[in-house]
């Protein structure tokens, strides 16, 4: 009270709703000693006004872009690039370690197998891709979550800052993002699989527009969730993308799946790029016609989820502006870092490694692979029955000699 | 101005030269069937300093959400600095500007880097300069070049109040200023905004703090 005292002009005192007292502090404080406070309200009742048009409010949040402020927004990510730039780097050597450990790349000549080069190729291929989509839902949604985590989101939706421009800098952040993650992984597939990604040329740039624009469709319709709901909305921004991924088809043409889902699956615009990559690293035939159709369904979706969210941050009082349970201590917000890289990096490296470890499996003419097989058999003792088992079946061998480059020396 | 005494409170007349800072008239917010604001009408003269209190629940937030164009009202009018909110806040959210100790600045970035940061998003002019200013005039000086999430809370109130008065703010939004400080900080942070009151560079700065 002290500092209404010192300060304020006017107190204006709200009860349930509505307004308890109106006054100068002095005359308040003096009926509050009193105790006749109350009355003076209004009994009557407004009609409710209906809520405005979606589609008007749509337009309406899009016009008067500044770019001063989108650049404001992708300085404040830039500033914390470098903690990002380290992370990714580090997840790559790992995983470029981790290849090399295994002893799959440098003996592995895919050229020498046709069929193989082109599994492999469609499989690399694929991954690849996987991670553009994957990568820029998760760039999008990381900048997002930053400002959640840093309790930040309060400042920015009360600054001149319009959603439509927050989320065009959310999009750059997550061009820059994907760039640092995904150039490092075409390089390493260049040199480890002699798969040359940027080898698939303008088809690249349909692919590339399709995927990430489902990418940020999904992840501004996340965004409004966590908006919503807070943090605890926040696990589906980890989740979502792996509901997508037996759907879009990555691995597999759409037809294995069971009749019914096959309409599920051609809603999803990553599906018809996939298709459209197999059909092009398979067939060497480039399906502009499914690329248009992704496109027009990557509208409809884009639309879609900037409406959803323009509704879920108008719905409900923000939580992020009053409420002390959205305080997140500095230390949790350190933690959140690891967790994301043990979520994120770690599965698809593994994902990665399997696959194409997998493929290695299925190709037993290549006596050089087989030979890889035994080097990795030299490990044995780390891996468990199960897979000792299926060893022996794939490759026959069930004497080993270890191999001369990790023999010991005598 | 509401006068406590009479049944149906007087309503705010219009008002278009855009004399008061804020002019809320019949405002209601439903949320279900819950009345978050229930027919709340007041108006703040520019120039004026004006506290908002309530308990828990009273409608407070909901409320300064409502004036700022956060939230949609069910019904009601409402008019900050002259235009009238939601519709045209894009025009009136660069001439205001809000502080609250449930709203953090990045903790990674330095002081600096937040303050260049809003600076920008407000287009606040020979932002360099006005840093300085504030560094001088918060005594944020020592601290300029280390990071928000270093910070004591008293400082990062300071750095707060730098933010919310980069922009030289013809509107002020203060929730609970002074919380978490210790007298001396409070006193200190009170004597400023007093004297940013004053500032002959403003005509009729207005504010409105909110205490639970």
């Amino acid at each position: 009270m002290l500092e209404v005292e010192r300060l304020c002009d006017r107190v204006i005192i709200m009860k349930r709703g509505r307004i308890e007292d109106d006054d100068s502090p002095d005359s308040i404080m003096a009926r509050y000693n009193r105790g006749d406070v109350g009355g003076g309200v209004s009994r009557r009742r407004p009609r409710p006004r209906s809520g405005r048009c979606a589609m008007s409010e749509l337009v309406s949040a899009s016009r008067g872009i500044a770019p001063h402020r989108i650049n404001a927004m992708i300085l404040r990510y830039w500033y914390l690039l470098d903690v990002v730039v380290a992370a990714s780097a580090g997840i790559d050597l790992l995983a470029g370690a981790a290849d090399h450990h295994l002893g799959l790349p440098a003996e592995l000549h895919l050229a020498e197998c046709r069929v193989f080069a082109r599994a492999g190729g469609t499989l690399i291929g694929a991954v690849i891709l996987w991670d553009i989509l994957f990568r820029g839902q998760l760039g999008f949604s990381i900048s997002f979550l930053e400002e959640m985590w840093a309790r930040n989101l309060g400042n920015l939706m009360m600054s001149p800052l319009k959603p439509i421009e927050f989320l065009i800098s959310l999009m750059v952040m997550s061009l820059i993002r994907l760039a640092i993650g995904v150039i490092p992984m075409t390089l390493l597939a260049m040199f480890f699989f002699d798969f040359n990604f940027y080898g698939i040329g303008l088809p690249l740039i349909a692919f590339f527009c399709n995927l990430i624009f489902t990418s940020w469709s999904l992840g501004i319709f996340v965004s409004g969730l966590v908006l919503r709901n807070g943090l605890g909305a926040e696990s589906i921004v980890w989740t979502l993308m792996f509901g997508v991924m037996p759907l879009a088809c990555i691995y597999y043409p759409v037809t294995v799946l069971p009749h019914w889902l096959q309409y599920v699956a051609w809603a999803l615009p990553p599906t018809y790029v996939f298709e459209g990559m197999r059909a092009l690293l398979i067939d060497h035939v480039f399906r502009a016609d499914l690329m248009i159709e992704a496109l027009l369904i990557n509208v409809v979706l884009f639309i879609a989820s900037f409406a959803i969210f323009l509704a879920l941050l108008r719905s409900a009082t923000p939580p992020w502006l009053a409420d002390p349970g959205w305080r997140i201590s500095h230390l949790s917000h350190e933690f959140e870092g690891l967790r994301l890289v043990c979520r994120v990096d770690i599965p698809i490296c593994a994902l990665t490694l399997y696959y194409a470890f997998g493929t290695m499996l299925r190709c037993k003419r290549d006596l050089r692979i087989k030979c890889r097989l035994v080097s990795l058999a030299a490990h044995r003792h780390w891996w468990p029955k199960a897979v000792r088992r299926l060893r022996r079946r794939c490759t026959g061998c069930t004497k080993w000699r270890r191999p001369r480059s990790i023999r010991r020396a005598p | 101005m509401m006068n406590n005494d009479a049944v149906t409170p007087q309503l705010p007349a219009a008002d278009p030269a855009g004399s008061a800072a804020i002019e809320v008239a019949h405002l209601v917010k439903l949320y279900k069937t819950t009345r978050a604001v229930d027919d709340v009408s007041f108006r703040i003269a520019r120039g004026s300093i004006t506290g908002l209190l309530g308990g828990n629940g009273a409608g407070k937030t909901t409320t300064i959400a409502m004036i700022m164009g956060l939230v949609l009202p069910t019904s009601g009018r409402i008019q900050v600095l002259g235009c009238s909110m939601p519709e045209q806040s894009a025009d009136v959210l660069g001439r205001m500007n809000f502080e609250s100790p449930y709203v953090d600045m990045p903790m990674r970035l330095t002081v600096r880097q937040n303050l260049t940061i809003f600076g920008r998003l407000y287009a606040v002019a020979n932002l360099r300069e006005r840093i300085e200013q504030l560094a001088a005039d918060l005594d944020l000086g020592d601290f300029l070049d280390r990071a928000n999430g270093k910070l004591s809370a008293g400082q990062k109130t300071r750095v707060a109040l730098a933010k919310a008065l980069i922009n030289q703010p013809e509107l002020l939004l203060l929730d609970e200023p002074t919380a978490s400080l210790d007298p001396d900080t409070a006193d200190w942070i009170r004597q400023h905004l007093e004297t940013y009151r004053k500032t002959p560079w403003r005509d009729h700065p207005a504010g409105l703090a909110q205490h639970a």
